[in-house]
């Protein structure tokens, strides 16, 4: 459905009095990674590792510098999403939906919840009037967990939960296939967490839909994602099926990160696990990797991974001796 | 008993009417423990925690209860004895060591001043001395080179750091920790958590560690007390309130855990239904009645006392309800 092949970006640094001009962070290096139909695909990493860029490239809310995104419709229709024209863009926007972690903050105060769902409708292709309009937003609403008559209340009346029910909603407004959902649940009290997450999984049911779940809570990712790509400074270090990856984990960074999350079971607290050698300083003004290892790259199927099996692949990068398994 | 929070009642005057923020919080801390303080926004943590120092804003109103320390009643401090008292005896560290720093002075200048506050007659020599002592306690890398760095120029776990070296400076015999973790990875959040236990052992330091994160507490902590609405609800060793949780909402809130290796196919994580009450109106009944599946008529009377059975709850139900609402479910 969405596939991003290669894909880099970096940020420009404001060259100042003492700063030499053309500095970059860099933020995403090259990651190939594809969600499929139907699929939930999680992007877990630190703060800082690239999940959130990497998600916004797919509906360009920047431009590419290397590499392009693809998304493929229901129907088999292509589209590249970095060289798309203004109209196919709109398209692709109202198939890719994007929702945000904070609800309070992306949700204008301002308006009343029927404009909230439908402003977005009404600047698509497929606006279909103010009263069907409406009509709509109604049983979506619903079938988030809402009623009805919320549509004329505002933002404000609402729980931090239930207001990111409505931001669910307004992303289901334009029937789309993809929905992004960028940490949309680290914002949450853990009980309505759950209540968040299990509508998802229900939407997923109803609505056809493939989801690219981006946390940095790994117990939630692994509850909710078929399928997990584990990113540090831009470049995915492991991939696998979620169930894969909770027996057994290959690269060291991913050892690292699981090892650090606190567990009910297991009384007294562990010493963090081990340390990883690569985690001390990170300076993101240099690329991770050099053009020579970039160049090595470029027979791979998915490039700097090795895959260990069939559906797992282990980054070379970062400390991992070829070879070695758990 | 070092410090006894007894039925403290705290609410706030604003333009929407008045909020109740802590309804009757019971608490106890003993010499050289750390006592979690569990709870989802809302539920009177944070303010039960920064009353401890008297730090609650112009518009909060201590309507009820006491809070002592070494016998003491806080309430009896005069502006003197206050100052002293904090940081002397108790310190504070907050969620975003970010903004706990102010930006225009380095570390060694912000670490200078706490420690003249408490001893003035240091030289300029012993108070570098002290300072990278305290770096280097805290594992802040390189301290004596980075003195004369400004808050900016470390990351979120450094500053963190640094934010415990600064509180450890006055020599506290308690220190407050009011979600420290929450902005930081997991990964540096699993240091900042060996450094809190290291310094409890070395320091025989109290810690009272606030956090909404139920695992997280449960590494660390020798007795936990879960917070609902304003009112602690349970509180008891660790271990026991884990294993045998006496209030129905404690249960929930372990069902309701995402442990890892838990994945949707093969079993649907279950969830506590409704939302938290609304802390400007709150009902006369328990505050979990409306979302609790054991609710009876009795429930929605009047606010539980707190029962001794156990461990302190407040609940009316008889027997141990966290395994009836297992049973329930």
């Amino acid at each position: 459905m969405l596939a991003f092949a290669d894909v880099h970006k970096r940020f420009g640094l404001q060259a100042g009095f003492f700063a030499p001009e053309n500095r970059y962070v860099y933020a995403v290096n090259g990651v190939t990674l594809t969600v499929g139909d139907n699929e939930i695909y999680g992007l877990v990493g630190e703060s800082g590792c690239g999940k959130t860029t990497l998600a916004r490239l797919a509906v360009r809310m920047y431009e590419t510098n290397q590499g392009d995104v693809s998304f493929v419709d229901r129907h088999g229709a292509r589209y590249q999403v970095g060289s798309a024209g203004k109209r196919e863009l709109r398209l692709i926007r109202s198939k890719v939906k994007y929702i945000f972690q904070d609800p309070a903050r992306s949700l204008n105060p301002r308006m009343s919840i029927e404009d909230v769902l439908t402003i977005g409708y009404r600047y698509s292709p497929f606006w279909p009037g103010k009263r069907q309009a409406r009509k709509e937003a109604e049983e979506i609403l619903t079938d988030v967990g809402l009623q009805a008559s919320d549509l004329d209340r505002r933002p404000a009346d609402f729980s931090g939960g239930q207001r990111q029910r409505i931001a669910i909603a307004r992303a289901l407004m334009l029937k789309p296939e993809v929905l992004i959902c960028d940490e949309v649940v680290s914002a949450l009290d853990v009980s309505i967490q759950g209540q968040i997450l299990n509508l998802l999984l229900r939407l997923r049911e109803e609505y056809r839909l493939s989801l690219l779940f981006i946390a940095h809570d790994l117990a939630v990712v692994s509850y909710i994602c078929d399928r997990v790509g584990v990113m540090y400074r831009g470049l995915l270090m492991e991939e696998a099926p979620t169930k894969e990856l909770i027996a057994n984990r290959h690269h060291p960074y991913t050892r690292h990160l699981y090892a650090a999350v606190p567990q009910v079971e297991g009384g007294a607290h562990q010493k963090s696990a081990g340390t990883f050698e690569g985690l001390d300083e990170i300076d993101t003004t240099v690329p991770p990797l050099s053009p020579e290892e970039y160049r090595a790259h470029a027979d791979d199927e998915r490039p700097g991974m090795d895959r260990v099996a069939p559906e797992h692949f282990v980054s070379r990068h970062y400390g991992r001796e070829p070879g070695t398994a758990r | 008993m070092l410090l006894e929070i007894e039925d403290l009642h705290i609410s706030f005057a604003t333009e929407r009417g008045r909020l109740y923020a802590v309804r009757g919080a019971d608490m106890v801390l003993e010499e050289g423990e750390i006592l979690g303080i569990v709870g989802e926004s809302g539920s009177g943590k944070s303010v039960t925690a920064h009353s401890i120092l008297r730090l609650l804003p112009s518009n909060g109103i201590y309507s009820g209860g006491d809070i002592r320390y070494n016998d003491r009643s806080i309430f009896s401090l005069s502006t003197q004895e206050l100052r002293k008292f904090r940081g002397g005896e108790i310190s504070i560290i907050f969620q975003e060591p970010g903004r706990s720093f102010d930006p225009i002075y380095s570390i060694g200048r912000t670490m200078a001043e706490t420690l003249l506050l408490h001893e003035p007659d240091l030289t300029e020599d012993e108070i570098r001395e002290r300072s990278v002592a305290l770096l280097q306690e805290t594992n802040v890398p390189h301290p004596a080179d980075r003195l004369s760095n400004f808050p900016h120029q470390f990351s979120g776990g450094l500053l963190q750091r640094i934010m415990i070296a600064v509180s450890l400076a006055s020599n506290p015999r308690v220190l407050i920790a009011d979600e420290p973790t929450t902005a930081l990875d997991v990964t540096i959040q699993a240091g900042i958590m060996d450094l809190l236990l290291r310094l409890k052992q070395e320091r025989n330091l109290s810690i009272v560690f606030i956090t909404h994160n139920l695992a997280l507490i449960s590494t660390i902590a020798d007795r936990i007390a879960v917070m609902y609405a304003g009112l602690v609800l349970e509180q008891g060793p660790t271990r026991e309130v884990l294993d045998a949780p006496r209030h129905p909402y404690t249960r929930a809130l372990l069902n309701s855990l995402l442990t890892f290796g838990h994945h949707y196919t093969t079993e649907r994580l279950s969830v506590i239904p409704g939302t938290v009450p609304d802390p400007y109106r709150p009902e006369p009944g328990c505050p979990f009645a409306p979302r609790c599946p054991l609710v009876t008529e009795e429930c929605r009377k009047a606010v539980p006392p707190l029962v001794q059975e156990g461990h302190p709850h407040r609940c009316i139900l008889p027997g141990v309800k966290g395994e009836d609402y297992a049973r329930v479910r």
